[in-house]
């Protein structure tokens, strides 16, 4: 008995002595806590193509121009002094050099002062890094009118293969010992890399190899590409040391043998403190900060994937910010102190796409692989009326009210709302319409569709159940219009997805783009472009089309410095998208916003990286 | 004795080789377009076909099975295992940055779970049939088929969304300030109440003791009932016993009958179980870790499994059954150690 009540004397004074640490109304008055999910890949800017990395690169590094604001079109000087125009005369009336007077007196994180070179180091590292899969390819289009250097290599060359120069076909090895491979790549660096970026004084030119409106976009604060790295510290860490005669040395390396993953020093208003990868980051104010330093003294991006712990941890203020999936809002929005900021417009959408030539080998998601009502044909989607009637039958508004919750609008074509090219105009807005469905599937081969049915697989990524809601609707429409339309959504493994699609098997399948940068040129070639990301696998019959009809446009679009013209051109090419139906333009997603409302100078630019309405820590304040 | 140790320890690099090679093996299964999924997440990061090619090359995705194990066995020896995908880290980082974590949280809750499943488990079969037995023996089962998520999400809800005690995470902000970027904090252990001691830094045991309370009483109440299960069984068992009817009839006091003669004896399995299960444990608690934040091994190789990360799956699956043939070797010692009628052989 004594000892009954001995033990439970214990258990109120141990959780007594818990309960004592009682909670201030604002927790870590110096630091402010962001709930995500998902860590940064890497700190190195050449590296890193994803948006969490982006967003720490955000805050440590600066690029030599910024965004206005809240706005997406508009600049303003950032490490450089003045943002070129051809009016200020820093841009040349053929678009093909720009010029960057570059500020003074900028302290890079470890005490050095920023100089043109350092300007200049960034960009050709860039160029000559370009990873696999990396954001490098923004520079090589511009800068050498490839996608990558090793297509530039290749194609100055003659070559079949960049990897034909090494020994054992090894890229990352050595180059053959015969004299005239390093001579030659000695000289492909002094031709083409050394001459796309120049100091001139005080200033920095680019000399690009061919008119690119965008180029202001891709070198503008959010690309973290472009971020500005110290020459010397870089080299210190074991970066490329600036020559041309082992440039080769370091272009794609592996993860682990980029000596910049890790660490970072930039000019930006944060310094990096500690990465505990997928866990912490933890960013500390640069007091020399050149823009003046920070209002926060801390910033700390804890990666926590459940989202309960995340709600109840910004419910506790234990986070002051927390993404939120789309799903519970409405419970986020109930928790007190909190604002929740919705329907932010994103600069991503959501398409569902019809290769018109599906590659039928081994290919079980095409049924027979006849229009027998047990299949489809390869070329299904070839023909316009099928892909028309599809483009009549997803219900867009059903699908922006149940399942996007109201927060998503339509686009007539690839390109957003909030990039130059946008058309509101009705008529390019396919309606949800079952009788206009069913008069383009009877006219569909010749009339054979509609008799005799079809039957296919619609994919999507398992887990994401945005998509396979609308995967899900689109079969069930179909089925009601047409019982012998059987179109049977699976959701599938990134893997098993990513297979299919890059050996051209899926039949519909929906898949989304997020902007790297907020112009027409990101979007259109994507959707719509002969090489286009995804337009690109619909097969060769479309690869054909675009050649002919989409291509000029694009290029058109690219090299017109106008405004008002280029506009004119992406409605064309928007036209075209209604025209043919090339897909289902199902849903530009809004995003949200959750903080405490003890957080002050928050606010929205799309282009900002990070997740969904993410943060510019520079300006944040919290209990002030 | 020792002849058996070496007997079975020479069995490791024999299980282990094993292990690898069927991980190997399934993993060649998938084609290198599949494979490639672990490294692209999305495919507007391949600009073009040929990006794709040199991905596959640079991964080394389409070497022959023989070529590519001979070649990560190759770097094992020189222990490197290689880039996790998944953590953005070598594998070997993830490993020592997530081990100690898992640790802690393992030998903090085992403690609980044998101490409270053998004293329910002794009560259960002491007042076998009883009230008592059926009460414990209920709460038992609702422990055991109450799925984790469940329960966590409850004590984190309550715990911490309600009372504000037990916050998730290792550390509060303040404390890991200071445990990561404060160069008068030694991480000697990386076991962070450990470490902390270590460091004469008291607030910061507490508040790693304070952030544990959750998830051991999670892990505790799922896995004490298996416990309690076989100490009652053994108990009954052993309570059967002659020579517990004998000390009965000689006028020994009950609670000697109990506790001397016959708990003993009925925590011979218990004990040789509770060995196995911090193995087990080690291996993944991949919910807990995930409710909790708690960034140990379960949450990341699930997620490696799930992404084909195969390099962090094969170099996990070393660790843990390099762990498992360990552990089963001290169980098997101690089992021989506490009855001497056991013979290794």
């Amino acid at each position: 008995m004594k000892r009954n009540f001995l033990f439970i004397v214990f258990l109120c004074l141990t959780l007594m002595l818990f309960t004592s640490f009682s909670f201030a109304e604002i927790k870590n008055p110096d630091t402010i806590i962001d709930a995500c999910i998902g860590g940064p890949e890497s700190l190195d800017p050449h590296w890193a193509y994803d948006t969490s990395s982006g967003q720490v690169i955000y805050e440590m590094y600066d690029n030599l121009i910024n965004y206005k604001g809240k706005s997406t079109a508009e600049f303003v000087p950032m490490l450089s002094t003045e943002v070129p125009s051809v009016e200020n005369g820093l841009i040349s009336e053929d678009g093909l050099t720009y010029t960057f007077p570059i500020r003074k007196e900028v302290k890079f994180h470890n005490g050095d002062i920023l100089t043109p070179e350092d300007v200049v180091y960034s960009i050709k590292r860039a160029l000559i890094f370009d990873r696999s899969g990396g954001p490098t390819w923004m520079f090589c289009e511009p800068l050498l009118g490839v996608y990558g250097i090793e297509d530039k290599v290749v194609e100055v060359y003659g070559l079949e293969n960049y990897s034909d120069i090494f020994v054992d076909g090894d890229p990352r090895g050595e180059l053959k010992p015969e004299k005239k491979y390093k001579e030659a790549m000695i000289k492909f660096f002094n031709d083409y890399i050394d001459k796309t970026v120049e100091v001139d004084g005080d200033k920095v030119i680019f000399h690009l190899a061919q008119a690119y409106a965008p180029f202001l976009n891709i070198l503008a604060h959010s690309g973290n590409w472009s971020a500005i790295i110290n020459k010397k510290w870089a080299i210190a860490q074991g970066a490329w040391d600036g020559q041309a005669d082992n440039w080769w040395k370091y272009h794609d390396p592996e993860a682990e043998k980029d000596p910049l993953y890790a660490v970072e020093n930039g000019t930006g208003p944060f310094v990096l403190k500690k990465w505990v990868p997928e866990e912490i980051i933890m960013l500390e104010r640069f007091d020399d900060y050149w823009r003046g330093p920070a209002k926060i003294k801390n910033v700390q991006i804890k990666y926590i994937s459940e989202y309960t712990t995340r709600k109840l941890m910004l419910q506790t203020g234990d986070a002051d910010m927390m993404y939120v999936p789309l799903q519970y809002i409405s419970e986020v929005e109930k928790i007190e102190g909190v604002i929740v900021e919705k329907n932010l417009p994103q600069l991503a959408n959501v398409v569902s796409m019809f290769p018109w030539t599906i590659n039928a080998e081994g290919n079980s998601y095409i049924g027979s692989g006849k229009l027998d009502g047990k299949g489809i044909p390869p070329d299904f989607f070839s023909d316009i009326h099928v892909r028309k009637g599809f483009s009549y039958l997803f219900p867009y508004d059903i699908f922006i009210k149940t399942v996007a919750k109201g927060m998503a609008i339509r686009n007539p074509g690839p390109i957003p709302k909030g990039i130059m090219g946008y058309t509101a105009d009705p008529a390019l807005f396919y309606p949800f319409s079952m009788e206009k469905a069913k008069a383009e599937f009877k006219l569909a081969w010749g009339g054979q569709l509609w008799e005799k049915g079809c039957k296919f697989t619609i994919f999507y990524n398992e887990g994401n159940d945005t998509r396979k809601a609308a995967c899900d609707m689109l079969s069930t429409y179909a089925k009601m219009l047409n019982p012998k339309f059987n179109l049977e959504p699976v959701g599938v493994q990134w893997s098993t997805y990513l297979k299919a699609f890059l050996t051209e098997k899926l039949p519909i399948y929906t898949i989304g783009w997020q902007a790297d940068y907020p112009d027409p040129h990101n979007w259109a070639p994507v959707y719509m472009g002969s090489k286009g990301d995804y337009a690109g696998f619909f097969g060769e019959a479309y690869r054909e089309f675009a050649r002919k009809n989409v291509d000029p446009l694009l290029e058109q679009g690219l090299k017109e410095t106008d405004p008002v013209k280029r506009a004119v051109i992406y409605k064309e090419l928007t036209q075209i998208a209604h025209d043919q139906a090339i897909s289902i333009y199902a849903y530009q997603p809004g995003g949200t916003h959750a903080q405490r409302l003890y957080i002050g100078g928050w606010y929205y630019n799309p282009i900002l990286p990070g997740l969904p309405a993410c943060a510019d820590f520079y300006y944040l304040t919290k209990g002030e | 004795m020792l002849s058996y140790i070496i007997r079975r320890l020479l069995l490791l690099p024999v299980i282990l080789m094993g292990v690898t090679l069927l991980i190997f093996c399934v993993f060649s299964l998938l084609s290198p377009m599949e494979r490639l999924a672990t490294y692209v997440h999305d495919p507007n990061t391949l600009k073009n076909s040929q990006a794709m090619g040199r991905l596959i090359e640079k991964y080394h995705l389409n070497d022959p099975f023989p070529l590519g194990y001979i070649n990560w066995l190759k770097r094992i020896i020189n222990f490197d295992l290689g880039w996790s995908q998944t953590a953005n880290q070598s594998v070997k980082d993830a490993i020592s940055q997530r081990f100690p974590v898992t640790l802690e949280l393992v030998l903090y809750s085992i403690i609980p779970v044998i101490l409270v499943g053998i004293w329910l488990g002794v009560l259960s079969a002491v007042h076998h049939n009883d009230m008592l037995d059926q009460t414990i023996r209920v709460t038992a089962i609702i422990g055991w088929s109450l799925p984790t998520f469940i329960f966590g999400l409850l004590v984190l809800f309550i715990f911490y969304g309600i009372l504000g005690w037990f916050p998730p995470g290792r550390l509060s902000s303040w404390a890991q300030d200071i445990v990561y970027t404060s160069s008068n904090f030694h991480s000697y252990t990386h076991l962070i109440t450990i470490d902390a001691l270590l460091n004469g830094n008291i607030p910061i045991f507490l508040d790693a003791l304070r952030h544990l309370v959750a998830p051991i009483l999670t892990l505790s109440y799922i896995s004490w009932a298996f416990l309690l299960r076989i100490t009652r069984s053994s108990m009954l068992d052993t309570l059967r016993k002659d020579y517990i009817r004998t000390a009965r009839a000689k006028g020994v006091d009950e609670h000697t009958v109990i506790h001397l003669h016959a708990q003993r004896n009925a925590l011979i399995p218990v004990m040789t179980i509770s060995g196995m299960m911090i193995i087990e444990m080690l291996g993944g608690v991949m919910i807990t870790e995930t409710i909790f934040t708690y960034p140990g091994l379960g949450f990341w190789t699930a997620t490696a499994a799930q992404q084909l990360d195969y390099g962090s799956v094969i170099s996990f699956a070393l660790l843990f059954s390099s762990l498992m043939v360990i552990g089963n070797l001290v169980v098997d010692l101690s089992y021989a150690l506490i009855d001497p009628r056991v013979r290794l052989e």
